[in-house]
């Protein structure tokens, strides 16, 4: 009796403790239009940050496929950004940052890679339609995809432009299983701050962890994913305070 | 009348005599030559003779008789003279009384022909040439300053009448051995240490005025490496060499009894003429000086009888570069030769260098014909450590070696050397401020000499500029020690920039500042990322921007004009130039660090590289150079571990046939790791080579101690692979050892003749960068 009072004593200090917050959730179905949504082309002209936004992006979209609503990213290698629902600073206040992602990759774009992240900007770097500016920005992200090379798989971690990366050291090297190129396959990127750590998971396949990784003092604003007519039926970004 | 008469009897008694060079533009003076003058006289009076025009624009006849009712500039000794053989070596004397002004000197029996237009007739740096520097010390008098070689860099003050003053004066330089190593300079004075078209080399005319003018020379004591000469005349003497390495032996076996004859008879036979000047590295005969200087390594013999002699650790200096591991056992080498050879030449001298692990002196007395030369840090000046670590050596050398005379050997090639050798530009290391201070300091050490390695710029040139200051006040205390420091470098701002000559001043100070206050270097870096990430920031970058733009502004008129251009591309745009690049190699940089996991791997034999399953190690990805190059060669490296020891399997893909195996480790094919707790020093490293060569050591703080058993190595070499398998114990490759869990930085490089093809994290600099190490994640072991 004594330690089932003791078990739920420190249950409920770890839920009071802990507070898991949604800060994004994407709803393709009710948002149609991509409302607050930013590619390089809305957010920009001529490299110049847009005060206000074009209205639509310029080439992906939602489109309706068997009854499901899914974004469906358009033929371009640049990112689409979302604004956090806040912005998150990295201090001894949080405990972690996951980005969860339902996708699949189209398989005519099966060489191209797959790419995700959280990041301290707001909208696409205009340079190069990436989530950083090239030698800027801090945060989290990977690059990957199907097939098993070495080089072309890797998660990474940055802060104020200096980017670290992790291969894996043993096959198979890719991220992605192959089946990304046909079902919806669920993945997760989850920074762990309290750990240090930051984890790719992705169904079918071995988690990749980054050890001793420190984005202490960065402020992410957003979240990111590339097009390459990849389609995204869930987006969700979920952080745990302290 | 009479009132004036006695006024001006009255001010020519205060004002001393006045003898008139020029007066109202035209001569009042003739230069009275020997009929039959040495070269160096001849040169002399040349060159009075241009400056006095240049001021003047009136040149005096040249004469060999003295003439009545004009002021006799006697130039060189002559029958109007003292003799030459009154001069003591170096010695020379101005003599200004009444009518008659002597400028002469020491000068060599040398009557070769001479002509002003040509280099090749002017008097040498290493002749005796006392009435050059007399002539020099009068014009200095007269207010002729040499800043930078070519007319650019002369000052005079232009005026109708040259008077000048009674004075008698005999004196030497203060030091005898002035030596500046310069290969060359560019005509337009201008350097770089990033490899380019090269300039335009100056001529030899406007090269050799400007290091006769500085007093470059004097008596020649070299004093450097002097070994070599072994590998080539004795390669059958196998047993005079360093035992216990592979390939070519990095040294001599300074204990065997076959060597040092041999070495006691070349000093001989080279004090005698019957040796060639090469057998010691010399390029000259009949020198008073015979070097016995060790190569340029520490990779000392191994027998016995060699190892005696060595402390296992330094005892002094300990974990520093300059120390006492090795000081007994060189110096007892140099000691006996010594000791020999003034049995046979008690009037000459045998010089060995202080340095690296020999840089304190022996526990033993040496003999007094021993010249050593104590190689310092003087540049250093933002290390308080090592500039401290060079005083206490020097320090010992004048207290418990007091009988020994000295040389310094100082290194002024750092920064630059490090940004030529790595293709970087350098914050440049000004210091003269330093100067002075550090001077007074070799003379109280009883330094007779010095040596100095400059800064140096690719294709043979020397990075003038990068020096000026420098040099200038150094080669100015080197022939009058009375000078101070703060007067001549307040006296060059104002003769050379004119009226620019504050914000060139404040410009200098600000980058002085910033080099040598210890505080700007905030972590251990490249010296790229040292000179633009640490010392250079924005701020400083803008406001030498903006006193270059006050200087323009202010030297509207020639020569300053010129001169303020000349500093502004020579320095400015090189450091603006360097400040661009290394915010561009930020970027660069930026994608590659990594970290790799080491997998845990079951070892049926631990410890045994051969019996891992390699198929189940982890490869780590390689660039193909240390600035992050795509790989060419057939490269792989694969890491495991199986909790005790940290195996490693290097292969190369590749004709074995080519490999190079004929020099010491680190100019043979070989690869070399690097393993440390963190991306700092203290780090361990070693270099193993294609023929079992196996050779490395410990970097502490600034220590470097051996490390050449790291762990069981096996070469698998056949003609179209080498592979080298390592296991090595996780508790020995760092300090305190580090385990699974943990992450270990680590890095690897793959090079030959100090070029690397292939590693695994870019250094972005050069081999040693703690810096750049990349992160090894040692796995823990699966739970079953």
């Amino acid at each position: 009796m004594k330690k089932l009072f003791t078990t739920t004593v420190f249950c409920a200090a770890v839920f009071l403790s802990a507070a898991e917050q949604t800060l994004f959730k994407s709803d393709f179905k009710k948002d149609r239009d991509l409302k607050g949504w930013y590619d390089t082309h809305n957010s920009y002209y001529q490299g110049t940050p847009l005060s206000k936004p074009k209205s639509k992006l310029r080439f992906s979209k939602v489109v309706e496929k068997n009854g499901e609503f899914i974004l469906q990213g358009g033929k371009s290698h640049m990112v689409l950004t979302h604004p956090l629902a806040k912005p998150i600073l990295v201090n001894d206040n949080l405990k972690s940052i996951t980005l969860k992602i339902t996708m699949r990759q189209n398989p005519k774009s099966r060489t191209t890679l797959i790419e995700m992240g959280l990041t301290s900007r707001l909208q696409p770097a205009a340079l190069d339609g990436s989530g950083f500016w090239r030698g800027r920005d801090s945060g989290v992200a990977l690059r990957g995809y199907t097939t098993d090379a070495q080089a072309p798989n890797f998660i990474y971690w940055r802060k104020e432009g200096g980017d670290n990366k992790k291969f894996r050291s043993t096959r198979p090297y890719n991220l992605f299983p192959k089946k990304t190129l046909t079902q919806w396959i669920n993945c997760s990127m989850t920074y762990d701050h309290e750990r240090k750590m930051l984890s790719f998971h992705c169904e079918g396949q071995q988690p990749l962890i980054y050890h001793n990784v420190d984005l202490k003092g960065v402020q992410l604003n957003s979240f990111f994913i590339n097009q390459n007519s990849n389609e995204y039926k869930d987006i969700e970004v979920t952080c745990i305070t302290k | 009348m009479k009132k004036l008469t006695v006024l001006l009897l009255l001010f020519t008694f205060i004002t001393g005599f006045a003898a008139d060079l020029v007066k109202d533009g035209k001569p009042a003076g003739v230069i009275v030559l020997a009929e039959k003058a040495t070269r160096s006289a001849r040169f002399a009076a040349a060159e009075l003779n241009a400056h006095i025009e240049k001021i003047t624009g009136t040149a005096l006849p040249v004469v060999t008789a003295p003439q009545t009712g004009k002021t006799n500039i006697y130039v060189g000794a002559s029958k109007y003279t003292p003799a030459n053989k009154a001069f003591a070596v170096e010695e020379y004397m101005i003599r200004v009384k009444g009518n008659n002004i002597y400028l002469l000197g020491c000068d060599a029996e040398d009557y070769r022909s001479f002509d002003y237009q040509k280099a090749n007739t002017f008097p040498g740096l290493w002749e005796k040439r006392g009435s050059c520097y007399a002539v020099y010390d009068f014009l200095d008098r007269l207010g002729v300053r040499w800043y930078l070689p070519t007319e650019l860099g002369t000052h005079i003050v232009k005026q109708k009448t040259l008077t000048v003053k009674e004075m008698d004066i005999r004196r030497k330089p203060t030091l005898e051995y002035r030596y500046p190593l310069f290969y060359n300079l560019n005509q337009d004075l201008m350097a770089e240490t990033v490899k380019g078209p090269a300039g335009k080399a100056m001529n030899p005319r406007d090269f050799n005025l400007f290091r006769l003018r500085w007093g470059i020379g004097g008596r020649p004591l070299h004093i450097n490496h002097s070994l070599y000469s072994f590998y080539k005349r004795f390669p059958h003497k196998k047993d005079w060499f360093a035992k216990g390495y592979t390939g070519k032996a990095p040294q001599m076996c300074l204990t065997n009894d076959e060597f040092v004859q041999q070495v006691i008879q070349d000093a001989r036979d080279y004090f005698d003429g019957k040796a060639h000047p090469s057998v010691a590295g010399l390029q000259s005969k009949g020198l008073d000086l015979f070097p016995v200087f060790p190569m340029d390594n520490g990779s000392w013999c191994k027998c016995e009888k060699c190892q005696k002699w060595l402390l296992p650790k330094a005892t002094k200096g300990a974990g520093k570069y300059s120390n006492n591991k090795a000081s007994n056992y060189i110096f007892q080498f140099v000691n006996r030769v010594a000791k020999e050879v003034r049995k046979t030449h008690p009037d000459k001298i045998i010089g060995c260098g202080a340095y690296h692990d020999f840089c304190y002196p022996p526990d033993f007395k040496l003999e007094d014909n021993i010249r050593v030369i104590l190689c310092l840090h003087a540049r250093g000046v933002y290390s308080p450590e090592s500039m401290q670590n060079d005083r206490m050596f020097m320090d010992e050398w004048t207290k418990k070696q007091p009988q020994i005379k000295k040389h310094v050997w100082l290194y002024w090639c750092f920064p630059s050397l490090k940004g030529k050798q790595q293709d970087v530009r350098v914050f440049p290391g000004f210091f003269a401020s330093k100067v002075d201070g550090l001077f007074r300091e070799y003379l109280a050490a009883n330094v007779q000499g010095t040596f100095m390695e400059l800064s140096y710029a690719h294709h043979y040139r020397m990075f003038i500029l990068m020096d000026q200051l420098e040099l200038y006040v150094h080669m100015k205390l080197s022939m009058n020690k009375d000078l101070k420091g703060e007067d001549i470098i307040n006296e060059f701002f104002k003769n050379y920039y004119g009226p620019a000559e504050k914000p060139m001043k404040a410009m200098y100070m600000l980058i002085q500042e910033r080099f040598t206050n210890p505080r700007y270097r905030t972590k251990e870096s490249s010296i790229e990322g040292v000179s633009w990430g640490q010392v250079a920031t924005k701020d400083v970058m803008k406001q030498i921007d903006v006193y270059l733009a006050q200087a323009k502004k202010l030297a509207t008129t020639e020569p300053y004009k010129a001169r303020v251009a000349l500093f502004g591309k020579g320095i400015v745009e090189y450091m603006q130039k360097g400040f661009k690049t290394y915010q561009n190699r930020a970027l660069q940089m930026s994608g590659s660090m990594m970290q790799a996991d080491v997998p845990y791997l079951n070892v049926s034999k631990p410890g045994d590289p051969t019996s891992v399953n390699w198929n189940k190690a982890g490869f780590l990805k390689l660039f193909g150079g240390l600035k992050a190059e795509p790989l060419k060669e057939k490269l792989e490296v694969r890491v495991a571990h199986d909790g005790t020891y940290l195996y490693l399997s290097y292969l190369h893909k590749t004709d074995t046939s080519k490999l190079i195996t004929t020099h010491p480790i680190w100019q043979n094919d070989n690869w070399e790791s690097y393993f440390a707790k963190q991306q700092a020093k203290p780090y361990y490293m070693f270099g193993v080579d294609s023929i079992g060569g196996v050779s490395g050591s410990k970097w502490l703080e600034t220590l470097t101690g051996p490390w050449n058993e790291p762990g069981k190595i096996v070469q698998i070499k056949k003609k179209d692979s080498w592979n080298v398998l390592m296991a090595l114990k996780l508790s020995e490759i760092v300090p305190d050892g580090i385990k699974p869990g943990e992450i270990l930085y680590y890095n690897v490089l793959r090079t030959n003749n100090n070029k690397a093809f292939g590693c695994w994290i870019p250094t972005f600099a050069g081999f040693h960068a703690p810096d750049r190490f990349g992160e090894l994640y040692l796995m823990p072991e699966k739970k079953k």
